[in-house]
């Protein structure tokens, strides 16, 4: 039977019917390593809260002790620094795209070289932290919806645009100035529909396939390092690939995460939760400010505005992360109030917005 | 401004009632959070995917705490596949998410804490193949042959030809490069 086989880890070796083996021990052993050498990198303390942090509720103690709502700061010195030397010890696991099934809110601490004794330094290690929203954005965007409520200032005065995105498909509805919708457009198995609510008509085409994204240099991070800005101004579609304009924030929050663009500036509290803040390095020309989910390491705003000193208006994107689910998906369809009429695309796009509608001809 | 909402707006978790059910999972999870980390990484995660395979585990493990039977196996399916979803997602933007080459693919935190035997295991789990790989990781845990079966979804027997084999390859991965 396997059931004899079980590693018992220490001294002994699984040994199912035939003899055990040097190498069954050494796996043995080398299994025990690993895990003693996870609990002084992973703090399951951390992790619970983090799960219980999502739930918004209280913690229950060991061994039936009085409840904690706030995840163990650290483990006593005399508990570190005993092995190999270390840069850095992750205190906690975290959660990632995958997380967002369940929304679930990790907590991270890093403690850095000269910390304290007995704290975790008020520190995150800026490429950990780089490396994780990196991956979540590359894992999220096949796999998630992103909704996004953008919020743009400027002497104009202050509009809002929800925008949904996945995979190929986006929609995007934005809002006067007033408040009302003015127009609702998206791409859906490669046709674009715009909506003209003031206009009261609309138009359907299929996908030109105009790729206008900025051009990326030699190493594709000139335009993050300069600070290309992460919302494209104008209607969502101008600028914007065959993908989507959440696709386009995400590509160019990588880029900027990736080149280094941003830098790790402490954590901030954003509706509930203690994010991690991330803003563009001194010296560049856009100012760039980026909170992430903890427990995702999603963005969940963004805020954008010219460097100081620069006019120009500020940009505002708060971001959920939503599952595909059936309901969610359909908010991706615009729909063609009764009584509109249909128009040509170019029609439509001029009444719109009439210097850079003419970029949105049909290309072929 | 509308208010940002981490996470998905449907499919939250309920509210945490507390008491023993809190409890009992909230021991749950400490006998085996770094148990389901280290099986990950066993079956060929990351550390760091495997922390974050385990979180998203063992939310999803609270969620349906009372319907569970079997925590220790379900956690451990559950989290492969969540890797294999993972893997599928990250595959679907760039071709190959981890370069067949790598090695050990720890992070520098943990490999700092790594023993040279801790080290030596891992890499000798990297050259089985995947069933052999997942069947010793199962095993590691204390899992058995009809266990894993039933997990895998194939015989107990073929469970012990793929474990058979696997302790066959690791003697030979062990006697090619004897430990110092």
């Amino acid at each position: 039977m396997i059931r004899r086989l079980r590693c018992v880890l220490g001294e002994r070796a699984f040994s199912g019917g035939t003899r055990s083996t040097a190498a069954d021990a050494a796996v043995c052993r080398g299994m025990a390593d690993v895990l003693a050498a996870l609990d002084n990198v992973i703090d399951d303390e951390a992790a619970l809260a983090a799960i219980y942090a999502g739930i918004g509720s209280s913690m229950p103690g060991e061994a039936g002790g009085a409840a904690v709502t706030r995840p163990r700061a650290g483990r006593p010195a005399a508990f570190r620094g005993l092995l190999a030397p270390r840069r850095h010890v992750l205190r906690s696991a975290a959660g990632v795209a995958v997380a967002l099934a369940a929304g679930a809110v990790a907590l991270v601490a890093v403690e850095l070289p000269g910390a304290g004794q007995g704290t975790v330094a008020g520190a995150v290690d800026t490429a950990y932290v780089v490396k994780r929203v990196d991956s979540a954005l590359r894992v999220a965007g096949p796999g998630a919806i992103a909704q996004m409520i953008v919020t743009t200032r400027g002497a104009g005065g202050t509009t809002t645009a929800q925008e949904w995105s996945y995979g190929d498909q986006w929609r995007s509805i934005t809002n006067s100035p007033a408040g009302q919708p003015a127009y609702d457009e998206g791409l859906s198995r490669g046709i674009y529909t715009v909506v003209s609510y003031p206009a009261r008509d609309w138009a359907r085409q299929r996908e030109s396939g105009r790729v206008a994204a900025p051009a990326l240099g030699p190493s594709g991070c000139e335009p993050a390092i300069a600070g290309f800005p992460l919302f494209p101004s104008g209607l969502p579609v101008i600028d914007v690939p065959a993908g989507s304009l959440t696709t386009a924030v995400a590509r160019n929050l990588r880029a900027a995460i990736s080149c280094g663009a941003l830098a790790w500036a402490g954590r901030q509290r954003v509706d509930g939760i203690e994010a991690i803040k991330l803003t563009s390095r001194a010296g560049s020309p856009i100012a760039e400010t980026i909170w992430v989910s903890p427990g995702t390491y999603l963005p969940v705003r963004v805020v954008m505005r010219a460097a100081s000193g620069q006019p120009g208006p500020l940009q505002a994107a708060d971001i959920t992360w939503l599952e595909p689910t059936a309901q969610n998906l359909a908010r991706l369809t615009v729909p063609v109030p009764a009584g509109f009429r249909q128009v040509r695309l170019g029609q439509i796009l001029h009444h719109l917005l009439p210097g850079p509608a003419k970029r949105l001809e049909p290309t072929s | 401004m509308v208010a940002v909402t981490v996470g998905p707006e449907a499919g939250a978790l309920p509210a945490g009632s507390g008491g023993l059910r809190d409890v009992e999972f909230a021991t749950f999870f400490r006998a085996e959070h770094k148990k389901l980390i280290r099986f990950m990484i066993a079956s060929g995660a990351s550390d760091d995917e495997a922390a974050e395979i385990a979180q998203v585990t063992f939310v999803k493990a609270f969620e349906d705490w009372d319907v569970i039977r079997a925590p220790r196996a379900w956690i451990r399916r559950v989290a492969v596949n969540e890797l294999t979803a993972a893997r599928r997602a990250a595959r679907r933007e760039t071709p190959q998410a981890t370069p067949p080459e790598a090695p050990v693919p720890v992070s520098a935190a943990l490999a700092a804490e790594l023993s040279e035997e801790a080290r030596r295991v891992l890499a000798a789990l990297q050259t089985l193949p995947p069933r052999q790989r997942q069947v010793m990781a199962w095993i590691i845990d204390g899992f058995g042959a009809a266990e894993i079966a039933r997990e895998l979804g194939i015989s107990p027997e073929s469970v012990r030809q793929s474990h058979a084999k696997a302790r066959k390859n690791l003697g030979r991965f062990y006697g090619r490069r004897p430990q110092r």
